[in-house]
């Protein structure tokens, strides 16, 4: 991350777990043509899938711990933290206590959501993001858009003098949100349509995967 | 005039302070921030212009009638928060709000304010949530704080939800009154903005744009965005017709929207 600046610590975060997610989700010649998460859920080796991405430390660290979630079908805590990739990076960390939402849905709330509706309905705390997308992760698409994006993001913002940390942070996002909603350079469509698409498709190989093998999983696709 | 009633003077009233260490250099610091400086003659009047400002007045003054123990310092404190969170002055508006819900009763205008401070300076978006929730279940006929829901749900990336609470202060909007067309029209563009962002028909984006023109004829951004969108009222901004889109929408599990068939 060379050429821009991210507004906040855990902006910076989000940004380097949605860089190893967008690994995780792309195929490569060392994993024969598949995903490092296809290629895992296929039989390939943890470790010497990881090992043949030549990962550095801290990522590697980080794509275990996907890789492992995504084999044993996935915990709803896993959506927390610095997930939800571009749309979310400019947000703060949120854990369950923040997640009124799911509150409802464990308290079974008059009203609320089924844990299933819940997985697959759009979600305030992940910028709109469903928690199955979430789960799901940033894919390639994802990191190119945000990769072209950001610096244009920071080269906007750079020399502007905010009262507080707080409102460049809202500036910053204010912008991102704009931008999510036209149509992506480069692409067939608007930025937050290919993202939600290309995490629909990375949930499908993941539930494909879950159906096969007889795993539960919490980020089931929506009853009919 | 005799020492005992210079003392009384002093502290500006008969009453013993409740504040003491920090609450009363906040109060000093409150005090010096507001002018005129609220006395005991003149707090109430204070209160109430700033109700007035904010369409309020009914609320402040039934706050005042149902809490005797509000004061002219409870006054200096609530207004100088308000003014120290509009302008950003995070340690000072941190400060007071910290007196304020210790000391006195929760309030709406302190509320909504606190919500707006922790979207607007803090980027604490899910605080806000809180506070604005708060404010809304005090006094659920505000029109500001319903407004501030909108915008922090657009932010969330949640466009479905940041309608339906423009929706709420549009209508509150409407029953107070016809001198808040601008507000009415600014609302309005946003919820064709939030329908524009959730992909929803252009037919429909067009009726709330032409809401808010009805609101408010010069409404120069209103009529820029109407203009710039597409003849074909069934198309949606991802390019899908009705059929494609009532698919999406049940596999998506999305909310739906109120569509309004303006006047």
């Amino acid at each position: 991350m060379s050429d821009f600046v991210l507004p906040t610590r855990i902006a910076v975060h989000r940004y380097q777990q949605m860089k190893v997610e967008a690994i995780l989700n792309t195929p490569y010649q060392v994993t024969e043509e598949l995903t490092p998460v296809q290629a895992v859920l296929g039989g390939a080796d943890i470790d010497a899938t990881l090992s043949a991405l030549d990962l550095q430390a801290d990522d590697a660290e980080i794509a275990e711990d996907i890789l492992h979630d995504a084999l044993g079908g996935g915990e709803l805590d896993e959506i927390y933290g610095p997930r939800g990739g571009i749309l979310s990076i400019l947000l703060p960390t949120a854990g369950p206590d923040d997640d009124l939402i799911w509150q409802a849905v464990e308290q079974k709330a008059p009203g609320a959501l089924t844990q299933n509706a819940f997985v697959n309905a759009a979600h305030e705390l992940f910028g709109g993001l469903t928690p199955a997308q979430v789960w799901a992760g940033a894919g390639k698409s994802e990191w190119q858009l945000a990769q072209g994006y950001l610096p244009t993001l920071w080269n906007q913002f750079k020399d502007e003098k905010f009262a507080t940390p707080g409102a460049a942070n809202t500036a910053w996002l204010s912008k991102l949100r704009l931008w999510s909603y036209n149509p992506a350079q480069g692409f067939n469509g608007r930025v937050i349509d290919i993202i939600r698409d290309e995490r629909d498709r990375n949930l499908k190989l993941r539930l494909d995967y879950c159906t096969e093998k007889g795993i539960d999983t919490p980020f089931a696709a929506l009853d009919d | 005039m005799g020492l005992k009633t210079k003392r009384k003077a002093r502290r500006g009233g008969g009453r013993r302070s409740k504040l003491t260490g920090k609450g009363r250099e906040l109060l000093g610091r409150a005090l010096a921030a507001i002018n005129p400086a609220p006395t005991n003659s003149n707090w109430k009047a204070l209160v109430s212009a700033v109700g007035k400002d904010y369409r309020l007045q009914s609320y402040t003054d039934g706050l005042l009638a149902q809490n005797p123990q509000l004061d002219r310092e409870w006054a200096a404190l609530w207004v100088a928060h308000g003014a120290s969170c509009m302008q950003g002055q995070v340690e000072f508006a941190n400060d007071l709000y910290a007196i304020l819900i210790e000391n006195y009763p929760r309030d709406y205008y302190t509320e909504f304010q606190r919500g707006r401070f922790c979207r607007e300076y803090l980027a604490e978006y899910f605080d806000a949530r809180a506070h604005l929730r708060f404010a809304v279940a005090l006094y659920p006929d505000g029109i500001d704080a319903y407004f501030q829901l909108g915008l922090l749900y657009d932010l969330l990336g949640m466009p479905e939800y940041a309608f339906q609470f423009e929706e709420q202060a549009y209508q509150k909007a409407k029953e107070a009154g016809s001198e808040l067309y601008k507000l009415r029209a600014h609302l309005s563009f946003n919820q064709a903005v939030a329908m524009w962002q959730a992909s929803r028909p252009y037919g429909d984006i067009k009726a709330y744009l032409n809401r808010a023109l009805d609101e408010w004829p010069e409404y120069e951004r209103a009529s820029n965005f109407l203009e710039s969108l597409p003849e074909d009222n069934d198309l949606d901004p991802r390019g899908r017709y009705s059929m494609q889109r009532f698919t999406d929408d049940v596999k998506q599990n999305r909310p739906a929207f109120q569509i309004i068939d303006p006047d």
